[in-house]
């Protein structure tokens, strides 16, 4: 295959204007790869990080109760029994649980809440809440409530409380204010404003209602208990392996973002099978140009080929020539795709990612080297499979009928 | 002997098949200087094509050096083509992107992937012996019309082949060119002992060869030797 290699390598040498224009379109192709696949990945990493980056990935639930089937003698199936749920279920051991999870791999926020409904009342306006127990802490890790603070600072110690721009608004609530939350259950305490924040969710900001977990607790009447353990991941498409991994460890119910948000995932599919409809049309440029240039190739050198099969040069030989010329265009042309397309999806993740500042230039371009990668030998690979056809054309040429027309 | 062509047919498939040749027997021994003349259509080529492995017989046996090729595979001939036969052709159809000496060592190329040290070697002489060493360096298209067919000539001689079929090789030339081609063909069959086999018709180089094969309507129909 040496032989092969040398005279296919010489042949690319020396093609010319119509090599330079085979490997321009390759290079063009993997760009236009390169860019739509970093471009959906920037598109979907930032509409995920938008929809449940202050939420949570995985959470952890009480079991629910199961009916108790009653045993007849004699009767094996009395039919489907139907949970019921006459208390409210809650997490009574969940400090531990919290420790358990603190050690599984992948986690990197681990956050017990209590949370229940209520009212907060304030002079003679009445709003309903949602009252959320967090650990400040811990619970900063799932929504960062620090940094999506308007007004005061986050501080939920003593009667310490924080609330949404939209009910501050609504109740006319500044820092500092104190107001009084009744839960469902009935409990009733006084808060102080100690910070308003603004969440990119508008029902956050007007009904969520931040307190202590002891306060959560006390005003949940679920002293010693939560209601859930929320988590984040680093990387939310792989949850559901570290979901098997909790569900296996605290023989807890566990639910992914997944689970909850079907519709949202429909959306980012649909968006993933037009990428590939449009990185598969890009293949087909790419092979079909590699192809076309190699059989025009094929036509001129016709002559070539049947002298050296005159010489005794093998089928297997001639068609590896022009195998290799195609891997060759193929490979050049990845190479100097990867390298202006990745310098120029670079160039545009570099541009200040705030549209009102460069108006019409941003968008959420991300590459990662594994796009750099995949593009390159995807479209190498692509280029060398289209170079077998014209190859096979050229090894099965009669010398005969070469020779004397060609 | 070298070649035994023993009641040889050629037909060619088709709505209506053609018979181009047709109860060939011709045998030609190692040494030779023979030429095949005829008109136009006439079937020398269809033979030199059969007799130089290019091609397939379709009734009749064919032996070249002992080997009965009638039978033989596609692979086999190619393979037997790089070690018995070496082709001279109208045109010199030497590669242009390649030089003049990697073009004579094209066939070491074809059948070991990388020529040994004594194959250059062995290549360079056979352009000093017809002449073009000082060009071994050039490409191929720069050098002239005459030359290129010397280049084509040392080419067919490499790796000591005992048969040359020539296919009309002056046919593309001036006078002056094309008899110092056959000269050079006469000295190397002088030298060597080579079989050389030319297709022409030009009567002129038919008649400076040991022996005439003339072919007609596809057989032969004449074969003397002066």
């Amino acid at each position: 295959m040496l032989f092969a290699l040398r005279v296919g390598f010489r042949y690319f040498r020396s093609g010319g204007s119509q090599i330079i224009l085979s490997i321009a379109s390759v290079a063009f192709g993997v760009t236009v790869y390169l860019f739509i696949t970093s471009l959906i990945f920037g598109l979907q990493k930032g509409f995920i990080a938008t929809t449940v980056g202050s939420s949570s990935h995985i959470t952890v639930l009480p079991l629910e109760n199961v009916a108790r089937i009653l045993l007849i003698k004699g009767v094996t199936n009395l039919g489907t029994s139907l949970p019921f749920n006459d208390r409210e279920l809650v997490l009574r051991n969940y400090v531990s649980t919290v420790a358990e999870l603190d050690k599984i791999p992948g986690l990197i926020a681990v956050s017990p809440v209590s949370s229940g409904s209520g009212t907060v009342i304030k002079g003679g306006q009445v709003r309903t809440i949602s009252i959320l127990g967090i650990d400040e802490n811990r619970g900063s890790q799932i929504f960062d409530l620090r940094k999506a603070m308007k007004f005061g600072i986050l501080d939920l110690g003593g009667q310490g409380c924080t609330v949404g721009v939209e009910l501050a608004r609504l109740l006319g609530l500044t820092v500092g204010d104190k107001v009084r939350a009744v839960s469902a259950k009935g409990v009733e305490m006084v808060m102080r404003i100690t910070g308003i924040f603004k969440a990119g969710n508008i029902n956050a900001n007007e009904r969520s209602f931040y307190v202590s977990l002891a306060n959560g607790q006390r005003l949940n009447d679920m002293v010693g208990a939560v209601s859930r353990i929320e988590t984040q991941v680093q990387d939310p498409f792989v949850d559901a392996v570290i979901a098997e991994v909790i569900a296996a460890k605290t023989g807890l119910k566990v639910q992914t973002w997944q689970e909850v948000n079907g519709d949202l995932l429909s959306g980012l599919a649909a968006q993933k099978q037009t990428t590939d409809i449009i990185r598969l049309f890009v293949m087909i440029l790419v092979a079909t140009s590699v192809a076309s240039v190699l059989i025009v190739s094929v036509m001129q050198r016709s002559r070539e080929i049947g002298i050296l099969k005159s010489m005794g040069a093998s089928t297997f030989a001639l068609q590896g020539i022009f195998t290799y010329l195609g891997a060759l265009v193929g490979f050049s042309g990845a190479l100097v795709g990867t390298g202006i397309g990745g310098s120029l999806i670079l160039w545009l993740g570099d541009l200040p990612g705030d549209s009102s500042i460069k108006p019409g230039f941003w968008m959420p371009i991300e590459m990662q080297t594994r796009f750099l990668v995949e593009a390159f030998f995807v479209t190498a690979g692509i280029a060398t499979v289209a170079a077998l056809l014209p190859a096979r054309r050229a090894a099965l040429m009669n010398p005969v009928d070469v020779i004397r027309q060609g | 002997m070298l070649i035994d062509l023993k009641g040889v047919a050629k037909i060619y498939a088709g709505l209506v098949p053609f018979r181009a040749l047709s109860d060939v027997n011709l045998q030609v021994d190692t040494g030779e200087f023979a030429a095949i003349v005829g008109q136009s259509g006439s079937g020398k080529s269809t033979l030199l094509n059969l007799i130089g492995l290019l091609d397939k017989v379709s009734e009749g046996t064919y032996l070249l050096d002992g080997i009965d090729v009638s039978t033989r595979s596609d692979a086999d001939l190619t393979r037997l083509r790089g070690t018995k036969v070496g082709f001279v052709f109208q045109f010199h159809y030497l590669l242009p992107d390649f030089t003049v000496l990697e073009n004579v060592l094209m066939p070491s190329a074809v059948l070991e992937s990388r020529p040994s040290k004594q194959d250059r070697s062995e290549a360079m002489r056979l352009l000093e012996r017809v002449g073009v060493a000082k060009h071994a360096g050039k490409l191929a298209n720069a050098i002239s019309g005459g030359e290129q067919q010397r280049v084509a000539i040392a080419r067919a001689l490499a790796r000591g082949k005992p048969l040359i079929l020539a296919d009309e090789p002056t046919g593309n030339l001036d006078t002056a060119n094309s008899d110092a081609v056959f000269k050079l063909m006469r000295e190397i069959h002088e030298e060597k002992k080579t079989t050389f086999l030319i297709v022409t018709h030009d009567e002129r180089i038919a008649a400076q060869c040991d022996r005439i094969v003339k072919v007609t309507d596809g057989r032969i129909v004449d074969d003397q030797r002066v």
